[in-house]
């Protein structure tokens, strides 16, 4: 019987021995995990607009007014980089997003609009039809819209196929996050921005 | 000269396991190389040939097989990934890396030798088919591929609605340039429809994705997580289809490094796991462990026929080596998938023969060559029978969610499973004990001594199973919100522990001879086997994780076999009795 109870105690030391190892912790799991979840939303909060991206790689492009800009000149400023197309609904629905967007933050904020057309005349007829709908946005120096020839940024350096997407970087010019598609709202892009002017 | 003698037999037992040993670690090292020591250099494995010049190249370098790939809800080494692919579409995993080589990078080849195998399987050959060149030319430009066209995918299908408004839609009035514009707007969008839902291979580190782990290469186009460090990555594995189509392996081992340096620090993992992994499913233990047990029972059969101490301590030492190779198999599975041993019906398997093993050697003591034998023929038969009983090999994978729950996998598992070995190891004691009670020479103390054994046995396994039953109803409490569901899984867990019940009480009370008693406990094979691989059989229930098919008239056959063996010794033991 003494060999029996050694046996089952061995297996229950093991059992507790490999709980406690592989830090489940026992019967504290729930209480713990919580701990780690609180922990962890913490440090998310205060990380928020730590880089999750990496440095977004320096490029440079020439505006539709002609201007050439290179982002190393903006820095300091929180850039909102979208590719968008004017064949591509949902970018053509988000657009007046993004305008609201730059002029609610001008000082702060430069948006850069990279356009994946591939014909001038329907780039310039929307261009066109915002500067009429949104003058005061489209008359900012801090809306950048530029015509990406052969997506040499958007599909060469930012990987980006999934029309419309945004990607939107620190003051350092970090990549803090990313709006795939035009499923986000204002409140979404204030609370990322908050985040953003917060750190 | 009793010490000379056992020295002697130490020595024996010793050089032959150490033969055992080098020649199973000769043949693995000839097929692999040393993982850890040729990670910078081509290994010595089996050739895997560049498939378009026939150059004598190989690409299944070990750093290679250590690239990281997110397969079945875990980051696994490449070379595991890899011998997956190969069993799912051939049905075996020889040569795996050379077979997933040719099928991401020459698809059209690999397609075309084994037309029917991938007919089903088609989504591998696809894993990379944005990045590898088309056989056309566009725009004057050759070795064009689906990632550079893809930007001009919305001006050729505007080029297209031009052409059939023009024309109409009957292409005997397209001019040949017409056609060709035509032909690579369909083309493209195959490819395109072809990708829509290929999220197999994932070797591309992302950093949009929610867990930031690793995604597919057309996950970065079809769900828009690419980045420019998934760009960098995915040009490197351009770079590498283009170093293994061309049989550059300098390209091809430079490319190699540099996506492996990239996937370990984006996972922040350690690369130990990953080796570990590798090492483990080449070394392949489980033949090991069957070679050392198969040793131990051929010593004992020498021992039988030439009683001589050297067989016996060689079986010993045997047995003790095929236990102390399953701790480590069990040991290096909890390290490698970071969980408790026993979370699948491959893993049950390997605890309850470990358990059966060490069982062996705790009994010699008492029972000498009958207590060893008893424990390493139920190891030995179990992991001999367990390819039949699992349809699929092992591959490492990952716990059914409701699984996933350390303490309880840890305690209930772990208690239930060791019941099961018990419950064997009762079993095979008490045949041996019918066996013994037929003969004709038999030793009225051994018996008595194996008696008493069989009892002992019984008793642990009932506590063992009565414990794991209750422990297995928290869990469903916990787990599914009921401590009882009459399940099939805990149906058969209860059988074990009435049957065990029953039969104790009536030794206790002296309403089942000592006999019957025995005959009753040889059939535990028959209860626990119904218990732990019948109820899979019925595809219901609650534990569906455990569910198997194919095995039904195996295990009739077993049990109606197990039935007339006990049988016929209980006869002819009680006939020898009277």
């Amino acid at each position: 019987m003494k060999l029996n109870l050694l046996i089952f105690a061995v297996f229950v030391a093991f059992g507790m021995g490999l709980t406690y190892w592989l830090g489940a912790g026992g019967v504290k799991t729930v209480e713990k995990s919580a701990q780690i979840e609180k922990s962890l939303a913490a440090q998310q909060q205060a990380n928020s607009s730590a880089p999750q991206a990496g440095q977004m790689p320096a490029f440079s492009f020439t505006a539709l007014d002609g201007a050439q800009i290179h982002t190393n000149d903006l820095k300091g400023k929180i850039l909102i980089v979208n590719f968008w197309a004017t064949w591509c609904p949902p970018c053509v629905k988000e657009f007046p997003l993004l305008l609201e967007t730059a002029k609610a933050y001008d000082r702060d904020v430069v948006l850069i609009a990279l356009s994946s057309d591939f014909k001038d005349d329907a780039l310039m007829r929307f261009v066109g039809k915002m500067r009429a709908e949104y003058p005061d946005a489209m008359r900012g120096d801090n809306v950048l819209i530029a015509k990406d020839e052969n997506q040499a940024i958007t599909n060469g350096i930012f990987n980006t196929f999934k029309l419309p997407e945004t990607v939107i970087t620190d003051q350092n010019h970090n990549m803090v996050n990313k709006f795939i598609g035009a499923d986000w709202d204002m409140d979404d892009m204030k609370s990322v921005l908050a985040q953003v002017l917060h750190n | 000269m009793k010490t000379r003698l056992f020295v002697r037999s130490l020595n024996f037992a010793a050089l032959l396991f150490l033969i055992v040993l080098v020649m199973c670690q000769a043949s693995v090292f000839a097929q692999t190389g040393d993982v850890a020591a040729m990670t910078d250099h081509p290994s010595n494995g089996a050739a895997d040939h560049g498939a378009l010049n026939n150059v004598q190249i190989r690409f299944d370098d070990d750093l290679y097989k250590l690239i990281p790939v997110l397969h079945e809800g875990r980051i696994k080494p490449l070379g595991s990934f890899a011998r997956h692919i190969k069993h799912n579409i051939m049905g075996d995993q020889d040569d795996a890396i050379s077979f997933l080589n040719k099928a991401i990078f020459n698809p059209a080849q690999a397609a075309m030798d084994h037309p029917d195998e991938f007919s089903e399987n088609a989504q591998v050959l696809r894993s990379f088919s944005m990045i590898l060149p088309l056989s056309i030319t566009y725009n004057d430009q050759e070795n064009v591929n689906f990632l550079m066209l893809k930007a001009k995918i919305p001006e050729i299908e505007e080029e297209i609605r031009q052409i059939i408004k023009d024309k109409g839609g009957n292409p005997e009035n397209y001019s040949e340039e017409e056609l060709k514009k035509v032909g690579l707007g369909y083309n493209l969008q195959k490819i395109t429809q072809s990708g829509a839902q290929n999220a197999l291979f994932k070797v591309i580190p992302v950093e949009w994705a929610e867990n930031k782990k690793l995604a597919a290469p057309w996950q970065l186009i079809n769900d828009g997580l690419g980045s420019p460090k998934a760009r960098e990555n995915l040009d490197l594995w351009a770079d590498l289809a283009n170093a293994y189509r061309h049989g550059d392996h300098d390209l091809w081992a430079q490319n190699v490094r540099k996506i492996y340096d990239n996937s370990i620090a984006h996972l922040g993992i350690s690369p130990l796991r990953l080796q570990l992994e590798i090492r483990y499913i080449e070394t392949n233990p489980y033949l090991w462990v069957i070679l050392l047990l198969g040793a131990s029972l051929f010593f004992m059969g020498a021992a039988r026929l030439r009683p001589w101490r050297g067989f016996e301590y060689g079986a010993l030492i045997s047995a003790g080596g095929a236990a102390l190779a399953l701790l480590a198999t069990i040991g290096l599975r909890i390290f490698i998938l970071q969980r408790p041993p026993v979370g699948t019906l491959y893993e049950s398997i390997l605890f309850v023969a470990l358990l059966c093993a060490l069982a062996g050697v705790v009994l010699y003591r008492s029972l000498r060559l009958k207590g060893l034998g008893t424990g390493v023929f139920a190891g030995f038969s179990l992991l001999v029978l367990a390819p039949n009983i699992l349809q699929n090999p092992d591959s490492l994978g990952v716990l059914s969610a409701v699984l996933n729950t350390n303490f309880w996998l840890a305690t209930h598992v772990l208690v239930i499973t060791a019941g099961y070995a018990l419950c064997i190891l009762t079993a095979l004691a008490a045949h041996l004990y019918l066996y013994h009670a037929g003969g004709k020479t038999r030793s009225i103390a051994d018996q008595l001594t194996l008696g008493d054994k069989v009892y002992n046995l019984s008793l642990i396994s009932l506590l063992l199973t009565a414990v794991g039953t209750i422990l297995g109803g928290i869990w469903a409490d916990q787990s599914w919100g009921r401590f009882w569901g009459w399940d099939p899984k805990e149906n058969g867990a209860l059988l074990i522990v009435l049957w065990l019940v029953w039969i104790e009480h009536g030794r206790i009370t002296g309403k089942l001879k000592p006999l019957m008693f025995q005959a009753l406990s040889a059939c535990l094979t028959i209860i626990v086997a119904l218990a732990w691989f019948g109820v899979n059989l019925l595809s219901t229930g609650l534990h569906s994780y455990g569910f198997i098919d194919g095995i039904a008239y195996g295990l009739a056959g077993f049990c109606t076999l197990q039935l007339i063996v006990i049988a016929a010794l209980y006869i002819r033991a009680y006939r020898s009795n009277q």
